[in-house]
């Protein structure tokens, strides 16, 4: 829980002061609260970070890594439209395809130079470039088509199916089929998309050397500077007002619309924010493996997704990120020594999650956190005290036709952080 | 005001500025009929409800109470009739558009978001004319409206726990909260104060007793003691029509409720039996 704050109103009864009692047990208090194990994860995440690009080796761990970090941006966006708005989005791959094609489009593009086309159109006998292809000569309209292709997507999209009430797993197979049906597209329109191959061969990426150690060491500052604003952001989505809403159309979305909400509106937004993280996430991995091609975009990578995200806690965004990064790990890992066993530990694993860590990794933490008073005993702090819910009803005393109504003991309270 | 005399007006935890003008019709329920695959679960009814009033609707289960509900709230849509308020046509507007114009309701079992703190649901009941991009802004403190219902529902100590802690009547309450933090003219409550302990009902009473001095009230319930106390006009319906409408005492006394009710327990119907003894019937004519 973050505590809120009060701001004084008439009523001081009502709005009762925060961590007054943290303020007075000094510094200490203010360090050790039940945030701690989570502050301190996030310190060494990002010391971890910053010193992962000179330890691992430029030249092979380390542009995996950064791609763990892709696919991390990604399960972000998976975990606020799955694990906070209960959108099961099984096609992702949609998304991550329309920045990872902009991107690869640009790149092509800028390779060619101006007034030729791609290598591979030439080879497939495409000897004007296509009018949907010219407007990416330009690097701001890739980047821009990056943000807005997934938004226009995901919003006319939305707006359709939410509309409609289709939910649940309808909505999966609908993402689905709408990953699947666009590799279709690209795999069919070979002269104008690569086909199978996609688009690759790339000379670099903005004036990066991609091949150099320089160049991996850029993309992956890039690749995690762009994941912690992206986290950072989410998580003020997550907080607020909006945040809330997303969880109460998760939990009850009929009840909602008696609050007077329009769920379609709150979710197409959300499901639109994740389809613009998939595709950043999908723009970035381009000059990191040096290609895009439909068998990235395809179900099957759509799905994996979401189980990392399963894996490492839907429920919250630092599990999302937790679960790319360790799932994927774990699969090059696993995949060098036995390659082909890989497929059934990751369905052992998937099932092992669901059965026994519903909330994932990071649910292991927030068990952590919970101990955390126990922690603070230890350091002898008072721990924050929770009121127990009291038992009896608030008193009302009925007198003759006078009533009588006793106020909450309001002031007294002492807030949990 | 067709309140009972006894509401105590000392009780300031609502302010009672918007004492509208009573008398004049705010809802208006013409011809309507409600159809679930062949069945007729409401078959022509006609009800009206004036501004200010506190009416209370009783019948026994499946008398079609908690459907004319979903109608008037676009839940469920009618197979005829008509439904205004204010001069609005209700039927054919969606559930949340119909909240914009005033309306809110509860469920008969109350449901709150379990996940979200008291305060929360009570936040985002208050919050729902925000503009969407305000949604984004995240909460800082607590709204005086929001304070005030925290008071009035006497939910204030329990702010900040999750709703899913809540004791059964503690929920009821907070949904009670969620309606007045909505700030709706025409509240529809069904069953409120079912399963709640004697003192709860009575506490629940007083409130909507409170409410209703500013706003019009509809209360589903059967509850005879309850009835006796704080209703005043009585809609009764069976099997999807209007039975009769009066006073607690007119109505008690009409042989036709009598039936109703009484009829039941010949028949063996246990909650017929249980809401007959209820209604406070103890023999037949
Ligand atoms: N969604 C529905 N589908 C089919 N029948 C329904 C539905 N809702 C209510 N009914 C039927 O309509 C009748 C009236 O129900 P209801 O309005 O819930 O009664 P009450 O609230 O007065 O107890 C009942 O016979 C019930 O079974
Ligand atoms: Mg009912």
């Amino acid at each position: 829980m973050q505590s809120a704050p009060v701001t004084a109103t008439e009523e001081p009864t009502a709005a009762p002061e925060s961590g007054t009692a943290a303020a007075r047990s000094g510094w200490r208090a203010r360090l050790v609260t039940p945030q701690l194990p989570w502050r301190i994860v996030f310190v060494v995440v990002i010391a971890v970070g910053v010193i992962a690009p000179y330890v691992l080796d430029p030249a092979f761990r380390l542009p995996l890594f950064t791609k763990y970090l892709c696919y991390a941006i990604v399960g972000i966006g998976i975990g606020l439209a799955w694990g906070h708005g209960g959108m099961l989005t099984l096609g992702q791959g949609l998304f991550v395809g329309l920045g990872g094609y902009s991107m690869g489009m640009y790149l092509k593009l800028h390779d060619a130079g101006p007034g030729h086309v791609p290598d591979f159109m030439d080879w497939s006998g495409v000897e004007k470039l296509p009018a949907f292809w010219e407007p990416f000569r330009s690097p701001v309209v890739a980047i821009a088509a990056v943000i807005i292709l997934p938004i226009v997507v995901a919003t006319l999209l939305g707006l359709l199916v939410f509309r409609q009430r289709v939910r649940g797993a309808y909505f999966a197979i609908l993402t689905q089929a709408l990953a699947a049906a666009f590799v279709i597209l690209l795999i069919g329109q070979q002269g104008y998309t690569g086909g199978t191959n996609g688009l690759t061969n790339f000379s670099g990426f903005f004036g990066i050397d991609t091949y150099a150690d320089q160049g991996h060491r850029t993309l992956y500052f890039i690749t995690a500077g762009v994941l912690l604003v992206i986290f950072l952001l989410l998580r003020l989505v997550v907080a607020s007002r909006f945040g809330r809403l997303l969880l109460a159309i998760r939990d009850g979305e009929d009840r909602v619309r008696f609050l007077g909400y329009d769920p379609t509106v709150i979710k197409t937004i959300a499901f639109a924010i994740s389809a613009v993280t998939a595709s950043v996430g999908g723009a970035l991995i381009v000059p990191v493996v040096g290609i895009v091609n439909p068998g990235m975009l395809d179900i099957v990578p759509s799905i994996e997704l979401v189980i990392a995200v399963a894996v490492g806690g839907r429920y919250s965004l630092a599990g999302a990120v937790i679960g790319a990064v360790v799932v994927n790990w774990a699969r090059s890992t696993f995949s060098e020594d036995y390659p082909s066993a890989w497929t059934y530990f990751q369905g052992a694993l998937f099932i092992g999650v669901i059965a026994f860590l519903p909330r994932g990794l990071a649910g292991l933490l927030k068990q952590l956190r919970d101990g955390g008073p126990a922690l603070m005993k230890k350091l002898g702090i008072k721990p924050p005290s929770r009121p127990a819910p009291p038992t009896a009803p608030p008193a009302v005393a009925l007198a003759g036709d006078q009533t009588v109504v006793v106020p909450g003991q309001g002031a007294s309270r002492q807030e949990a952080v | 005001m067709p309140t009972s005399d006894e509401t105590s007006t000392e009780t300031t935890t609502i302010p009672a500025q918007r004492t509208a003008e009573t008398g004049e019709t705010l809802l208006e329920v013409r011809g309507l009929r409600v159809v679930f695959d062949g069945f007729v679960a409401i078959g022509g009814i006609d009800f009206t409800v004036s501004r200010g009033e506190l009416r209370f609707l009783i019948g026994p289960n499946g008398a079609g109470k908690t459907t004319l509900v979903d109608v008037i709230t676009g839940m469920t849509k009618p197979a005829a009739g008509s439904v205004r308020f204010a001069g609005t046509e209700l039927v054919g507007r969606r559930e949340y558009r119909i909240v914009k114009l005033g309306i809110g309701r509860t469920f008969q079992t109350a449901t709150v978001f379990e996940d979200l703190t008291v305060l929360e649901n009570l936040d985002l009941a208050a919050s729902f004319r925000m503009p969407v991009p305000k949604l984004f802004l995240r909460r800082r403190g607590v709204s005086d409206p929001v304070a005030q219902v925290l008071e009035t529902t006497q939910l204030a100590e329990l702010a900040d726990r999750k709703a899913g802690i809540l004791s059964h009547g503690q929920r009821q309450w907070l949904e009670i909260g969620m309606l007045l933090a909505q700030d709706p003219q025409l509240l529809l409550l069904d069953e409120p104060v079912a399963g709640m302990t004697k003192d709860e009902r009575e506490r629940t009473g007083v409130l909507l007793q409170q409410i209703a001095e500013e706003r019009t009230v509809v209360v589903i319930e059967h509850d005879m003691e309850f009835l006796r106390r704080f209703a005043s006009v009585v809609t009764v319906l069976h099997e999807g029509k209007v039975l009769t409408e009066g006073t607690v005492a007119e109505v008690q006394a009409d042989p036709r409720v009598q039936e109703v009710y009484l009829g039941r327990k010949k028949e063996d119907d246990e909650s017929g039996g249980a809401a007959a003894a209820a209604l406070g019937l103890e023999a037949a004519p």
